[in-house]
């Protein structure tokens, strides 16, 4: 087995944890200059000197996506802005985004942890590596790109969709690595086969590199098989950076997550309370090098767990399983984050419908959809077709421009969506994922 | 001028019958119709009635997205060339038409059309201007055959 980094990655549980001391101190000195921190630490009376081991971030308080929007756009900016060289941002028009800054130095430690993750699944500099993800806001464009390149290899920056031109630029330059969301890799093998070719024969892949949409051991496993690769599952979230967070080695049993950028804990959403290793919780992340905008103790919402026991390949950063699911009501389809509420504020803008509606996650063909039942107003029914055609796209191209994917819109009859008692159940999730 | 009532359907077994059950149930006589579905899992129902009103309130008591909707009625002849005729005056007006559907109303005299179209006003002056003849309310309702 070969490293990136190999006194980073097999350092030993003490040497981690000395480390993580060292930096979390830092972090939360460097946070207390921004304004959020400070005023929240200083109402609390903490600083850098309550911890005195790692357990001891548990004496400190949660960072929420909601304080993140709450303090839109600079409550969490721990530097002068001259220093900030880049943002990303959520997508979205409803509330405010989640934005994060990077100075240099971050964008570089992102750079290196993006290469540490390739260079752990098995990609080398002689690879050429097509990057088949939106660049911009995104960060699974840039943020893979950097890493590319720190690590050597020929960087295609191919950018998402136009499978068409994605198997012309595998072909013409002989493409070995590729990162797609998986979803995505299904409709590119259909075009695949339309065009009377076999990945498997008529390209150099050896590797699919998959993330940023939750997805099953089987559908890894038949992307291996229509593909002829390793497919290697990559997790990251735009609060931490982006991907490069923790990724599976050539092993393929679990993701390691770096340790010396982050520390990890999994917790009991309901009681907040940290849970054994092995057992399924909330992950709640910490960064440890990060300048412009460090974050303690951040909620993801995204629910997995922490494999027991040692990696076979010897690094020493402990493993996340693949995400379950999440605390929150957020879903992923495509790709793309999504809260019922941006669906329902879009459908509240049409007095043609009634407002109950319902989302349905459905797996089809191996490709994600997002069916949004609505129901239509009793009061404002028009009676012909052509208008209630047209407000079904109208609906549709809304609903895309917010949330970035095309959902199916469904009309319904009045009164057809069944009301649940109390909590309404706005998403039902029919996709498989464990 | 007359009404049609027209109500959104799910394109879903049972669905149509729903409406079925409650006119029979309010005595609500059938006069003609269409069904237009679309792609997209719906469609939209058009009936003339006997009573619009009383069907319209009767399904939107039973949770139906229904709606009056004025119809054009034209007249014509029930001979071959009869709906011909019609269309040749009605094309010279320059109307389009959006859905229209047919009945006889006593054979081998009288037949009408019903036209819905875009612009309901304008469209009934142009068709009076172009010579057309409507049917009256009652005789489209089939309350007055003679």
């Amino acid at each position: 087995v070969k490293f990136w980094e190999k006194e980073f990655e097999t350092a030993s549980r003490d040497s981690i944890e000395n480390l993580q001391l060292t930096r979390l101190k830092k972090s939360i000195a460097k946070a207390m200059h921004a304004p959020f921190y400070m005023a929240k630490y200083g109402s609390l009376g903490l600083n850098e000197h309550a911890v005195t081991s790692v357990r001891d971030i548990e004496k400190l308080p949660f960072t929420t996506k909601e304080d993140l929007r709450a303090n839109f756009p600079d409550g969490f900016l721990a530097v002068p802005k001259k220093q900030v060289v880049r943002l990303h941002s959520s997508s979205g028009t409803t509330g405010n985004p989640t934005v994060v800054y990077h100075t240099r130095h971050d964008l570089d430690s992102w750079a290196n942890l993006m290469a540490r993750s390739l260079f752990c699944a098995g990609v080398r500099d002689e690879d050429v590596f097509q990057n088949i993800c939106g660049y911009g806001l995104f960060t699974g464009g840039l943020g893979f790109q950097y890493g590319i390149e720190r690590l050597g290899c020929l960087s295609i920056p191919a950018g998402a969709g136009n499978s068409l031109r994605q198997i012309k630029l595998m072909r013409d330059y002989g493409t070995t690595v590729a990162h797609a969301i998986p979803s995505y890799l299904n409709r590119l093998y259909d075009v695949f086969v339309e065009q009377g070719l076999d990945p498997k024969k008529d390209t150099r892949l050896h590797t699919l590199v998959i993330g940023a949409e939750p997805h099953t051991e089987e559908q890894r496993q038949r992307i291996e098989a229509m593909f002829g690769v390793k497919a290697y599952n990559s997790f990251g979230l735009s609060e931490m950076n982006g991907p490069g967070v923790a990724f599976e080695c050539t092993f393929q049993s679990g993701l390691h997550v770096w340790e010396d950028a982050f520390i990890v804990e999994i917790i009991d959403p309901e009681t907040l309370q940290p849970v054994p290793d092995g057992e399924i919780g909330e992950l709640v992340m910490t960064t440890l090098d990060r300048e412009a905008m460090p974050l303690i103790r951040y909620r993801t919402r995204d629910l997995t767990r922490i494999i027991p026991g040692k990696c076979d390949c010897g690094r020493t950063h402990r493993r996340l399983d693949r995400i379950k699911g999440r605390s929150d009501d957020m879903f992923i389809v495509k790709g793309c984050n999504i809260f019922p509420m941006q669906v329902e504020k879009i459908l509240m803008q049409f007095p043609e419908l009634s407002g109950e509606y319902r989302i349905l996650l459905e797996r089809m063909n191996d490709v994600d959809e997002m069916i949004v039942e609505v129901e239509i107003s009793k009061e404002n029914f028009s009676g012909d077709v052509v208008s209630l055609s047209n407000l079904t796209k109208q609906v549709t191209h809304d609903i895309r421009d917010e949330v970035l994917t095309k959902p199916i819109v469904k009309l319904v009859e009045p009164g057809s969506i069944p009301k649940s008692e109390g909590k309404a159940v706005r998403v039902i999730d029919s996709r498989k994922l464990n | 001028m007359a009404y049609q009532v027209s109500i959104f359907l799910e394109n879903k077994p049972g669905h149509f019958r729903r409406v079925t059950t409650v006119l029979k149930r309010e005595g609500i006589n059938i006069r003609t119709m269409t069904l237009s579905t679309t792609s997209l899992g719906w469609g939209v129902l058009n009936l003339i009635v006997d009573n619009p009103v009383k069907a319209h309130d009767a399904l939107s008591k039973q949770n139906f997205s229904v709606k009056l909707r004025k119809v054009v009625v034209l007249k014509m002849d029930d001979t071959p060339g009869g709906l011909d005729a019609l269309l040749e005056k009605l094309e010279n007006t320059g109307i389009n038409i959006e859905n229209a559907y047919g009945r006889i109303v006593k054979e081998k005299e009288k037949a009408y059309l019903a036209i819905d179209v875009e612009n309901i006003d304008e469209a009934e002056s142009k068709l009076r201007e172009a010579g057309l003849e409507f049917l009256d309310d009652e005789v489209v309702y089939g309350n007055n055959l003679n």
